[in-house]
């Protein structure tokens, strides 16, 4: 069916193939599909009022119905009838018998109803079949494409256990493990590098997926370590790619691949320490950005959730961001700075993209103290 | 500038999550009809008719009252079963994602939480399979239901309106009058246990459970649950976790408690890049055993009994495999869910090749 046809002018042509004239005598069954492009109902006429009445006594679902009218996908694959009708609820409504699907029909399958009266009061003898299709949707949006990674450095430790991948439209529910490859120097594949989930890794509005390499190939000293490696290597280039067949929410492919190449270089096995980071405060009475710059990339998510600013009365509200390299953090006040004293907070839950955390390193012996803490604090002042 | 880590307001903040942890409601929700799910995950028969349901994308649980099961009791096994289902929801089976499967003790009917569609329009979906082989899709807007919420990761400026919904559950249990929830996070690493008291009052904080991975040589205090179940050792009531790469961890379930910290005791490690999937206790000819479907090392029969007294693993592991000894169950390939069905069988929804249609089996217990 081409594109951008009306659901009506379909369901005429096929309304024609199927048989079921429009002139039809005046007892055989009609359907009619109602509603825009998706439809929302299906009614049928021409049943007396005696099979009407018999019919009026039934429990409203599909299933109690399907004798006499069955909605579903027309497939010549399999016998239909070993297959459950489509869920749904059926109405007596006047003269007619309307059917709500419990879920929209959508382009792709072809819908059959089937309408056999044969057994019912004044029932005709002849059953009916009817099909139609769904359009699909014009969706004039351009597809979703990659618009980069986080960490975006150049640079990454070989013990990299996340990445995120943002996007810029909402993409399907899909996870990426048959669309995200890493790629050595010489475009050769490394295999077994990410977890295989099927949890959601989505954030909420399917914008960025989180990609979580596998930690049993990060971690020293395990098996697969020691028989694969780390899928990276300190000094060695690799490039992420992105392959377009990931659908994005309207169902369609990337708007091309992305690629990613960086270096990888040694491994950050050290606790995250505040103390470290470089606090650049700026004057009393401007919107300058407060920068606070890391010694390495630190997680995006995280940074800007689990980062924030403090004064003596409270939280200062303000706009936070990081820069792609995820490095340099970013904070501008919703209203100017005023003298005195600030602290920078970090919570606990901060980590780096190596699952460091404040007082913690990802890797911990069993006689290794940890010192997390619920969340530590930076003071930095506003000069007048 | 250089800086310091303030001691005094890391005790401050300390206090805060606690004050944050104890915000009990006064009385159990009253019930309600009409639920909207924004999608569904994971499964867990409660007590009565009761079955909880994962909001995955709201971070919340329903406890759905599902009432006397109408239709033959059990589940038929069922070849096609992802043509039936894709018929039921008037799509095609590509487009239908089964996200967990639960018997339901006594009707032993199955339930199935799905996802129609796999883009943004995909709506949740709850159906039951009888005994008879008839697939029915349950009409959760009928459904009496309550709902609670889980505590959302905090955030560093309170008054952002941030909404990170950074916790997908992977898995439920319901024992002892408390639904207990493991999460996974798509930001942090973290390996929260949550306990729901039901009727539904108020969620607690969580307790992070800690545990030595001998293949690690490490603790593994943030490798999130990925699959639990309850088991009486020695007379008190315990909880097995499955880990990623694959610890298998006791503890009693007692210190499931708010804000609290565990020490699991790691009693076997049944070998690397493998996520355990389902897994549930057994007993035959007068032994227990604990059955665990895996994605990439099949299905493990693991003798129970020996769990109380089972060395904890607390070196480093240098083989694959350590502690409590398991088999392989390999006529067992492709599972995707699996739950107990009786005392004999175990539902089993499987692939029998790869991309290969999904069936619905009843496998006698190994």
């Amino acid at each position: 069916m081409s594109r951008g046809r009306s659901a009506a002018a379909l369901a005429a042509a096929l309304l024609l193939l199927s048989g079921c004239a429009r002139d039809t005598p005046p007892n055989q069954p009609r359907v009619t599909v109602h509603g825009g492009r998706v439809p929302s109902s299906i009614t049928i006429d021409g049943f007396s009022a005696a099979a009407r009445e018999t019919l009026a006594a039934r429990s409203a679902e599909a299933q109690a119905w399907q004798d006499v009218v069955r909605v579903d996908i027309a497939t010549s694959a399999v016998t239909a009838h070993a297959l459950p009708p489509m869920a749904g609820t059926f109405a007596v409504e006047g003269a007619l018998v309307r059917f709500t699907p419990a879920f929209p029909f959508e382009p792709g399958p072809r819908y059959r109803v089937r309408v056999d009266a044969a057994k019912l009061p004044g029932g005709a003898a002849a059953p009916v079949t009817f099909d139609f299709d769904v359009a699909p949707a014009v969706v004039t949006a351009q597809p979703a494409k990659v618009t980069g990674v986080s960490p975006g450095s150049v640079r990454l430790p070989e013990n990299l256990l996340r990445m995120y991948v943002h996007f810029s439209a909402p993409m399907g529910r899909e996870g990426g493990a048959r669309h995200v490859r890493l790629l050595d120097g010489a475009g050769r594949e490394i295999e077994d590098v990410f977890l295989p989930l099927d949890a959601d890794l989505w954030d909420a509005d399917h914008t960025r997926y989180t990609l979580l390499l596998d930690p049993g190939r990060v971690k020293t000293g395990i098996t697969p370590n020691e028989a694969m490696g780390r899928a990276l290597v300190a000094g060695k280039p690799y490039t992420l790619v992105v392959d377009a067949a990931w659908h994005d929410a309207a169902g369609r492919p990337l708007d091309g691949p992305f690629r990613h190449t960086f270096r990888a270089v040694p491994a950050v096995e050290t606790a995250i320490d505040p103390m470290r980071w470089r606090v650049e405060a700026p004057r009393a009475g401007t919107l300058q950005p407060l920068a606070v710059t890391f010694l390495h990339p630190m997680d995006e998510a995280l940074a800007l959730r689990a980062i924030g600013v403090e004064s003596a009365t409270g939280a200062v509200d303000g706009r936070r961001s990081l820069d792609a390299a995820a490095v340099t953090w970013t904070f501008v006040p919703e209203r100017p700075w005023t003298a005195g004293a600030y602290h920078l907070i970090a919570l606990g839950i901060l980590e780096d993209p190596s699952g460091n955390r404040i007082g913690r390193p990802f890797e911990l012996g069993p006689s290794d103290a940890s010192r997390e803490v619920e969340r530590a604090s930076v003071p930095f002042m506003i000069a007048p | 500038m250089r800086v310091r880590v303030f001691t005094a307001v890391v005790a401050a903040g300390a206090t805060c999550a606690v004050l944050l942890a104890a915000r009990p409601t006064a009385a159990p929700v009253a019930p309600s009809t009409g639920v909207t799910l924004k999608a569904i995950g994971p499964l867990a028969f409660g007590p009565g008719h009761i079955l909880f349901a994962a909001d995955t994308d709201a971070a919340a649980i329903v406890a759905l009252d599902l009432g006397a099961g109408k239709g033959a009791p059990g589940a038929k096994p069922t070849a096609d079963f992802d043509q039936q289902l894709a018929s039921l929801l008037g799509t095609t089976p590509s487009a239908v994602a089964i996200t967990d499967m639960a018997v339901q003790p006594g009707t032993r009917h199955a339930y199935f939480s799905v996802m129609r569609g796999t883009g943004a329009d995909a709506k949740p979906a709850l159906v039951r399979l009888d005994g008879a082989g008839t697939l029915t899709l349950v009409a959760l807007d009928k459904v009496p239901y309550t709902t609670v919420a889980l505590p959302n990761a905090p955030a560093a400026a309170p008054t952002e309106r941030r909404n990170p919904r950074p916790l997908s559950v992977t898995d439920m249990v319901f024992h002892d009058g408390r639904l207990l929830v493991a999460g996974l996070s798509n930001e942090e690493f973290s390996s929260k246990l949550r306990a729901v008291k039901y009727p539904f009052e108020s969620v607690d904080a969580g307790t992070s459970v800690e545990i030595y991975h001998g293949n690690h040589g490490a603790l593994e205090t943030r490798s999130p649950v990925y699959t639990l179940t309850p088991y009486a050792i020695g007379g008190t009531p315990h909880l097995l976790a499955g880990y990623l790469c694959t610890p298998l961890v006791k503890f009693p379930a007692s210190v499931v408690t708010a804000g609290g910290k565990v020490r699991g005791t790691t009693i076997a490690e049944l070998g690397n890049r493998n996520r355990p999937i389902d897994m549930f206790v057994y007993s035959k000819d007068g032994k227990d055993y604990l059955l665990m479907s895996n994605t990439s090392r099949g299905v493990m029969k693991i003798p129970a009994d020996t769990f109380g007294a089972a060395a904890p693993i607390t070196e480093r592991v240098e083989a694959e495999k350590a502690g409590v000894p398991y088999e392989t169950v390999t006529s067992l390939t492709g599972v995707e869910q699996m739950d107990l069905f009786d005392k004999t069988h175990a539902l089993v929804l499987a692939r029998p090749a790869a991309d290969a249609p999904r069936t619905l089996t009843l496998v006698p217990l190994p």
